[in-house]
């Protein structure tokens, strides 16, 4: 057999001169850790592609590359054919490749046109945002987004701001859009703005590219899968071909069962002994804007109390005022029953165990995980020796401990906290909150930029943690997330508080659309 | 055709740049400044051979010494990100501090023992006392340290000139503005080899060998240290952990300030042996400390061994002045490449420049 017909090279040159954007063999080591191993993938004209992976299995890797975050340590990259480099994110946008970020990166003060036109590099000298301004709102028509060209970004939600990612996207004319979890804080019909959006791109022979950890969305928009696992590619399948167990064995590399396991299981006993009670609190937020309103409620031992709501409604004034971070300008906070000043600084922070909604808040990404994991107990008997000396030697020894049993990605205790991905830091968080054993934790989006089976196991975590006869209060964006841990729920919109009652009582729809609205449209 | 340039922040600094950063920067400073010099008429040689004769001399030490003292207290500082640089006057505050108390409170018969010891901690307490008020006003009003500490030396020089051409211009001086020379018994010992004197005073060699230990344990093994280091690295995960920010500000300029004035308590009891003209007293060596900590890698065994590579520098440039008649200011030169070439190749080794041509 001569050398050009072996299969595989047949299946190369056709692939690669069909796709829109070829990526060959592509490996990327961080620190000696493999991010990808040889890794093949295909994009082409006119399809939504999912990349869908556990957490570390390098699809943010592989995407930041293409989109030039990154730059690959071997292999190639053909765009409708052709070798390209890509150095930079100034040369993936010349090539026609566009990102929109999870969080968008948008600058606060300026209008949606001042941020389109700053990221549009032939613009010229001159201001032409005008010009851009009816662009928008043609561009905006047609994927069927309502958008305003001349509102401050700070004036946005978090869905607008999304949006104007996309425009931006288009604007660039962009031929490959990746689209990283773009749906994982969004409301149902927002999320179907975006599918439109994505079916029109794809109409437009615009190449497609969605992460996703969601296994239903990849089967609902996607024309082909690619599955990573542990840097590699297990398979690139069509959607016809695919079923969810299917895609869940080639992504974890065996069936799962715990899924629908923490429902069933009964609701949190409620006992009268109340861990936190707040009265009347309102708090302001840094431009001096009554951010928290007002807000009474209370949480009882063994109980997990879910706060809904879409981002920026107040609750992070909320969580940084209950952990003594900001002032509140009025009302009470009660904890285990002693008024909030009995304590000491020092005292709630040990007392509240807290998840912060930004993790870096929380953790020194130029320190080792043996030192992170002492942030809140360095000063205590447990670690001081003579004293003032640090027991590192202890120290090392716990962490290890977290590591093993909250399976933090890390090759052993002296890694530093900023080679870690955003999973597993948010899993160190957790862990050392968790085993400081406090009577309360207070967990703002726990499992954001957490895969399947890390959400699952911080869910489980969170539970055994209430059924200890602990206190959680968990804020979230995610109504799931809210409906499925939580005994009771409440939903925070524009600093104030409605009740929604016990699970079993909270209706659904009505619930998302007070977390959309603040109030019931009918 | 166009030329863009562009950076990309690497995943990881580049490996060994703990080394290569400090040693290319010595390196590439000590090329150009020899060019420079040859430039004005030097033999290209010369540099180097008195750079090496310096390298095995007391008069190096002697400026090691206030720069090791002065540079470790910064590194400590910097670790905070408390950006104090205000050595120069913290150092001029000791020596201050030491002198009228050496002048006007040690009686002639106090044990020198005991006179050092008191001296000593009198000007430490001077130079933490100055850099603790700039470090309050951070911490208490949010003043931005750079301009209140930078603002202080200043102050402390018309202070220190005041004194010495005014109420305390000594009567057997000829009318020289300084002190009289203080009385013996607070006379720190020089070092005498042989029959030859140095200017190295043996006590503040003991201590500005020993702090630079002391502070490496203190940063890395005590609480306070991780406190100091967690407020540097993230203000944010300082204030979560419970951490008083506060406290670290003022505890870091208390230790910085102190170690200058330490610093200023050898250079008037060990060299002078009375109170001169503030700009001979400091003699930039707060400002040099700068770049001693930067240098060390703001490590106070790395600001050790650079406090005594910027001594020899500071010793080679005096040497140069008398042989080659090149002035002093050509060895500022050196440390002023060297800090520039320092900054540079730090920020290589974290980001990565892309230089491309467009057509």
């Amino acid at each position: 057999m001569s050398r050009g017909t072996t299969p595989q090279n047949l299946f190369f040159n056709q692939e690669y001169r069909e796709a829109l954007a070829y990526m060959k063999d592509i490996s990327k080591s961080f620190y000696g850790n493999k991010a990808l191993n040889n890794v093949s993938f295909n994009l082409r004209k006119g399809e939504i592609h999912v990349i869908l992976g556990e957490n570390g299995a390098g699809k943010t890797t592989l995407v930041k590359i293409l989109a030039g975050l990154y730059s690959p340590d071997s292999g190639e990259i053909f765009l409708e054919g052709k070798k390209v480099n890509i150095e930079s994110t100034r040369d993936a946008i010349k090539y026609g490749i566009a990102m929109v970020n999870q969080y968008p990166q948008l600058v606060e003060e300026l209008t949606v046109a001042d941020n389109i036109s700053l990221s549009l590099n032939n613009v010229g000298l001159f201001n032409q945002t005008s010009k851009i301004g009816d662009k928008i709102i043609e561009i905006s028509e047609r994927y069927g987004f309502r958008i305003q060209p001349w509102k401050e970004i700070m004036n946005l939600s978090f869905s607008e701001r999304q949006r104007v990612e996309i425009i931006k996207a288009i604007m660039l004319d962009a031929k490959v859009i990746i689209m990283d979890e773009p749906t994982t804080l969004l409301t149902t019909k927002e999320r179907r703005l975006i599918y439109q959006f994505m079916k029109k791109a794809k109409a437009d022979e615009r190449g497609i590219i969605l992460i996703t950890h969601k296994l239903s969305e990849a089967l609902e928009i996607a024309d082909r899968i690619t599955v990573l696992r542990k840097g590699k590619v297990v398979d690139t399948v069509d959607v016809s071909e695919a079923t969810y167990e299917k895609l869940m064995e080639m992504m974890f590399g065996r069936t799962v069962a715990i899924h629908e396991k923490i429902l069933k299981r009964g609701l949190g006993e409620t006992t009268s002994r109340r861990v936190l009670e707040i009265s009347d609190l309102s708090v302001k937020d840094n431009y001096g804007r009554l951010a928290v309103n007002g807000i009474s409620f209370h949480i009882h031992k063994g109980e997990i109390y879910g706060i809904a709501g879409i981002a920026g409604n107040g609750q992070i004034e909320l969580v940084e005022a209950l952990y003594g971070l900001r002032k509140p300008v009025k009302g009470d906070i009660k904890i285990m029953g002693k008024n909030y000043w009995e304590y000491s600084k020092k005292e709630i922070k040990r007392i509240i165990g807290y998840i912060p909604d930004k993790i870096q808040d929380a953790v020194v990404l130029d320190m080792p995980i043996y030192e992170n994991s002492i942030l809140k107990l360095y000063d205590t008997s447990e670690y001081i020796r003579n004293r003032f000396i640090i027991d590192y030697d202890r120290a090392i020894e716990y962490s290890s401990q977290l590591i093993k049993n909250y399976y933090i990605a890390a090759e052993g205790p002296d890694v530093y906290a900023g080679y870690l991905s955003g999973g597993n830091l948010q899993k160190l968080v957790l862990a050392r909150e968790i085993s400081i054993d406090p009577p309360l934790i207070v967990a703002v989006n726990p499992t954001r930029a957490l895969d399947h089976f890390s959400t699952e196991f911080v869910y489980e975590t969170l539970y055994k943690f209430k059924e200890t006869g602990k206190a959680v209060l968990l804020i979230s964006e995610d109504k799931d997330e809210v409906l499925r841990l939580s005994d009771r729920i409440s939903v925070m919109y524009e600093g104030r508080l409605i009740e929604m009652g016990r699970r079993e009582d909270v209706d659904v729809d009505l619930m998302e659309e007070y977390m959309i609205r603040g109030q019931n449209e009918d | 055709m166009k030329i863009e340039l562009s950076i990309k922040r690497r995943p990881r600094e580049l490996p060994y740049s703990n080394i290569i950063v400090p040693m290319g920067s010595i390196i590439i400073s000590l090329i150009v400044s020899d060019i420079l010099l040859v430039l004005s008429g030097v033999d290209p040689m010369v540099f180097f051979i008195v750079l090496a004769d310096s390298f095995l001399s007391f008069s190096s030490i002697r400026y090691a010494i206030p720069l090791i003292l002065s540079g470790v207290g910064l590194a400590i500082a910097y670790k905070a990100n408390v950006w104090n640089i205000g050595a120069e006057g913290q150092i001029l505050a000791g020596a201050l501090a030491a002198s009228g108390v050496a002048l006007f409170y040690i009686p002639p018969d106090m044990n020198p023992v005991t006179a050092a010891v008191v001296l000593y901690v009198i000007g430490f307490s001077a130079g933490a006392g100055l850099g603790l008020l700039a470090g309050i006003l951070k911490a208490r009003f949010n003043v931005n340290e750079v301009l209140s500490t930078l603002m202080l030396n200043y102050i402390l020089m018309q202070i220190v000139n005041y004194l010495v051409y005014g109420p305390w211009r000594g009567v057997r001086e000829y009318g020289y503005p300084r002190t009289d020379i203080f009385p013996d018994n607070v006379w720190l010992p020089q070092l005498i080899i042989g029959d030859m004197r140095t200017t190295v005073n043996i006590p503040t060699l003991a201590i500005s060998l020993i702090i630079p230990f002391l502070m490496y344990f203190l940063l890395f093994k005590t609480k306070w240290g991780y406190e100091i280091r967690v407020v540097g690295s993230n203000p944010n995960a300082a204030e979560y952990g419970g951490i008083n920010t506060g406290k670290v500000i003022a505890l870091t300029m208390i230790i910085s300030g102190g170690l200058a004035g330490i610093a200023g308590v050898g250079e008037v009891l060990g060299i002078y042996r009375q109170l001169i003209r503030a700009e001979r007293v400091s003699a930039g060596f707060g400002y040099t400390a700068i770049i001693v900590a930067w240098l060390g890698k703001l490590n106070p065994i790395g600001a050790l061994i650079a406090g005594y590579f910027i001594g020899v520098l500071v010793s080679a440039g005096y040497t140069l002045q008398i042989i080659s008649r090149i002035s002093y200011g050509a060895i500022n030169v050196v440390t002023g490449i060297l800090l520039l070439s320092l900054i540079s190749l730090d920020f290589i080794s974290k980001y990565k420049p892309i230089v491309k041509v467009v057509r």
